[in-house]
């Protein structure tokens, strides 16, 4: 049995790069919000040295931009009738990794974030 | 988290002083990670570690194809490569966020308003005017702030690992094993259904393109009537014949074999694709005379060849006698040498007289600890000479003959020479 993958690309910038962000454990929607996109968290760069801070509801992540040493290819399975195929999405060659303990944010804040 | 109104600059910087970071150690574009709402949310998306030559075909817009039958593990191809499946496991969550900006795109350099910020069409994109930063805040003049969304399109904890393997070609004589050509008037005997054309042997079979077509040449698949077929020994032996007697009949010079002449005059013995085949399988180009070119049999093949057809009889042979046997055998001009009988016979020069016997590597079992098991039984020790052609087809760039040796037999040395036997007494 084959099960072919498409990796031609419709433009002509090639194939899109898209990232990783690499987080210790899981996060969790609090409610499922039937319609709507579900805020997570922002992220900033810092000037000096280009790493990557993560502020994700009470907690504070510093990171950094990574290598893969192994690039990645993002595939999407699509289903043509009744023959499953693969279509290339993108390629991943570098992530964020956010390694250390999140810094939580103590203050009384009133706002939800 | 919050359901996602559009959040503004203001609220940016609310959140960056909150968890005690300035905006002025911080570049200029904001990034909003948020989960899209579930319409969006893709399940269908796999992620797969690539190494360079992968990269390079991907880049190239070249196709890949997953081979492998539900009882299989699949492999996935180029046209020119086999590669191993793995599920990998990580014990972090891998987001994947789609034209993600990473540092050097969010406004280091002074000319923010030139960066090509790759934005999501879906994206809302809020530039950030400097008639904004109206707030209560005591800076009075805070640096821009531009506001991008960026969807997080799934979630991963697992991915394929890739890895080059040996591709899976066990499979392909086994297929063609049931539908060997013993002949045109034999042909009505053979069952149809088990006759396969080039897509079904790249269907079934788990190998690129390229490893196939060399696999086919190597086993001497012959392509009749669309489907490949194996020949039958005692057929292939027919043919040789034929091709090795015009040698003589037309008294050719052993490197001046006319291919033209051949195939004229056996076009009503044998079908000519077999002809052209078994010519090509046989034969090397040797010299152009004009604008001819000539060919010569390949001496090592054919001797080897008409040595199995002596061989086949069951039993051991007096050497002596074996040897004249095959000289008188084969076309004049050719020579016979022991070492051809590398790999198809073994020999005896303990006993007295000599002796000789069909031993193929083919007939061995497939399985490696089954095929050690049988090659001691029928000989207790071994040479590595001895040995590899009937281990050959388990050597990898990484477990050379002597590795698996190593692995799978006990070394010692006999009259100076280094053998190997079986690794446990039984």
């Amino acid at each position: 049995m084959q099960i072919y993958v498409d990796c031609k690309t419709e433009t002509e910038a090639g194939v899109p790069e898209w990232a990783i962000i690499e987080l210790q454990g899981l996060i969790q929607m609090k409610k499922e919000n039937q319609n709507e996109a579900t805020l997570v968290g922002d992220l900033h760069y810092f000037n000096r040295n280009r790493h990557p801070v993560l502020i994700l509801g009470h907690h504070v992540l510093n990171g950094k931009e990574v290598k893969l040493e192994q690039p990645m290819a993002v595939i999407e399975k699509t289903n043509d009738g009744d023959k499953n195929s693969y279509k290339l999405k993108a390629i991943v060659k570098k992530k964020l990794l956010f390694k250390s303990r999140p810094k939580p944010i103590i203050s009384n804040i009133s706002e939800k974030v | 988290m919050d359901s996602c109104h559009e959040r503004s600059s203001e609220d940016v910087r609310k959140v960056i002083k909150t968890a005690k970071l300035h905006e002025s150690e911080l570049t200029e574009v904001t990034q909003i990670l948020r989960f899209p709402d579930p319409s969006q949310q893709n399940d269908n998306l796999r992620l797969m570690l690539l190494d360079d030559n992968l990269l390079k075909e991907i880049e190239a817009g070249n196709q890949l194809i997953f081979k492998g039958d539900p009882d299989e593990n699949a492999v996935l191809c180029t046209s020119s490569k086999t590669y191993d499946i793995k599920e990998a496991e990580t014990s972090n969550s891998l987001l994947l966020v789609p034209e993600l900006l990473f540092a050097a795109s969010t406004g280091l350099d002074e000319t923010i308003a030139n960066n090509s910020i790759e934005g999501d069409s879906d994206s809302s994109f809020d530039k950030s005017n400097a008639s904004l930063n109206k707030s209560a805040d005591s800076d009075d003049r805070k640096p821009p702030r531009e506001i991008v969304h960026k969807d997080i399109r799934s979630t991963f904890f697992t991915y394929y690992e890739l890895k080059p393997c040996k591709p899976r070609l066990s499979k392909l004589m086994k297929l063609l094993e049931a539908s060997r050509y013993r002949g045109p008037e034999l042909e009505y005997a053979v069952d149809k259904s088990k006759l396969y054309n080039y897509e079904d042997l790249s269907d079934q079979i788990q190998a690129s393109k390229a490893e196939l077509d060399e696999e086919l040449t190597n086993i001497q698949a012959i392509k009749i009537d669309n489907y490949y077929r194996l020949l039958e020994f005692d057929y292939e032996f027919r043919v040789l014949s034929h091709l090795l007697d015009l040698i003589e009949e037309n008294s050719w010079p052993l490197d001046k074999i006319s291919k033209e002449a051949t195939l004229e005059s056996l076009k009503d013995l044998v079908p000519n694709s077999i002809l052209e085949a078994m010519f090509e399988f046989y034969t090397n180009a040797s010299v152009v005379e004009g604008d001819t070119q000539y060919y010569e049999y390949k001496q090592d093949k054919v001797c080897q060849f008409l040595a199995r057809v002596l061989l086949k009889s069951a039993g051991k042979f007096n050497l002596t006698e074996f040897l004249q046997a095959w000289r008188d055998s084969v076309p004049e001009g050719m020579t016979t040498d022991e070492s051809l009988l590398s790999g198809i016979a073994l020999i005896d020069k303990t006993t007295t007289p000599q002796v000789v016997w069909g031993f193929a590597e083919s007939d061995l079992p497939e399985d490696i600890n089954q095929r050690f098991k049988v090659l001691f039984q029928t000989k207790a020790k071994w040479t590595v000479n001895e040995i590899s052609p009937y281990i050959q087809l388990y050597a990898t760039e990484k477990l050379n003959v002597n590795a698996l040796l190593t692995k799978y037999a006990r070394a010692s040395t006999q009259d100076g020479v280094r053998v190997f036997s079986a690794k446990h007494m039984k």
